[in-house]
């Protein structure tokens, strides 16, 4: 879409064109979807929480700054939406945590452990192992080439703050991956010599 | 900067987060958000209609307890409030009897066909007010309210 014609259907939709904005859904939906499965890891809710954040732009349309770029700004609205949901799955994870008691021991079984390496070296599990926040800074960087300016504005962090927090996940990023590859190693050493 | 030894696992990682392809939603994305728009503003309508029917019932019973008070005080004591029923039906008997009393004398000085007339206009009316209603409820098969 050119900017030219996307500004003209902008201008449509906050006229209170309801067809224009379908355009822009149409148009949107592939990067916003893929924010939003890259943060939550769920295709359900990932559809879900794409709807939602269109469903958010529709209403926020009439402050939206056209001297911003559109799609950064549909992206911080899913980015946003995206950290609510995982901040309330995190605190259902901990109530169902502290209800539900594992028999002692169940984690060390060696099936596990190579199920649990195979998730860790899939990139979804390696996301999964990030912040909220780090996984946004991430996703955004990686999949939709954006500046550290451009993901501050988008999630509301300075600068410095991106690069501290880029420099965090990459880290975590690493350090799981190389956890993951050691205990493959390992397994894969007692298969042959038993 | 990343640590030394962690440098190959993070080229890695970086080199799989940029192969890795934008996932896109089922087809009829666009349609099912217009849907979802479209609901989302029909409970808002419902959400607005329950406010403002609540808002009305909350200032019926406002005003109704602030007249009840005003009412009761005025009155003073049970007493006085079954004494002030008393009196409003003493008054609407004497109301009722002084019309009756008009009406009797108005009639009798009037020639009979004047009642035949009143009945027939009063029969007819009913009757079109009826056949009205069935025409537009049985035969036109119309809800109410609806335009033909």
């Amino acid at each position: 879409m050119e900017p030219r014609e996307e500004s003209r259907w902008i201008a449509a939709a906050q006229g209170g064109d309801d067809l224009a904005f379908a355009r822009l859904v149409e148009h949107y939906a592939k990067p916003v979807h893929n924010l939003c499965y890259r943060m939550l890891g769920d295709p359900a809710e990932a559809e879900d929480a794409a709807q939602e954040t269109f469903l958010k732009a529709y209403q926020k349309l009439k402050s939206y700054d056209p001297l911003r770029s559109f799609p950064t700004w549909l992206l911080s609205i899913g980015a946003h939406h995206c950290i609510d949901q995982l901040r309330r799955r995190r605190f259902q994870l901990v109530s169902l945590d502290t209800v539900r008691r594992r028999p002692a021991g169940r984690d060390s079984q060696p099936e596990k452990l190579v199920e649990q390496a195979q998730s860790k070296q899939s990139l979804q599990g390696e996301l999964a192992r990030l912040g909220a926040y780090e996984r946004a800074a991430v996703v955004m960087r990686y999949w939709y080439d954006l500046s550290y300016e451009e993901i501050g504005q988008a999630l509301g962090l300075s600068v410095s703050a991106v690069k501290s927090r880029l420099h965090r996940a990459r880290r975590d990023l690493a350090a799981g991956a190389e956890t993951a590859r050691q205990v493959s190693a390992r397994e894969g050493s007692g298969i042959t010599t038993a | 900067m990343v640590s030394r030894p962690l440098d190959p696992e993070w080229d890695l990682i970086e080199a799989k987060l940029r192969r890795s392809p934008q996932l896109g939603p089922a087809a009829g994305f666009s349609r099912r958000w217009l849907a979802l728009l479209e609901q989302r503003r029909e409970e808002r309508r419902l959400r607005q209609v329950r406010l403002m029917l609540g808002g009305l019932l909350l200032g019926a019973l406002l005003s109704l307890a602030l007249v009840g008070v005003e009412a009761l005080r005025a009155l003073g004591s049970p007493a006085g409030l079954v004494g002030g029923w008393i009196r409003a039906g003493l008054s609407a008997r004497g109301t009722l009897e002084s019309s009756y009393l008009f009406l009797r004398d108005i009639g009798g000085g009037l020639p009979a066909v004047f009642g035949g007339l009143a009945v027939a206009l009063t029969i007819g009316w009913v009757s079109a007010v009826w056949f009205a209603a069935l025409y537009r409820f049985s035969f036109a098969n119309l809800p109410n309210g609806a335009e033909k």
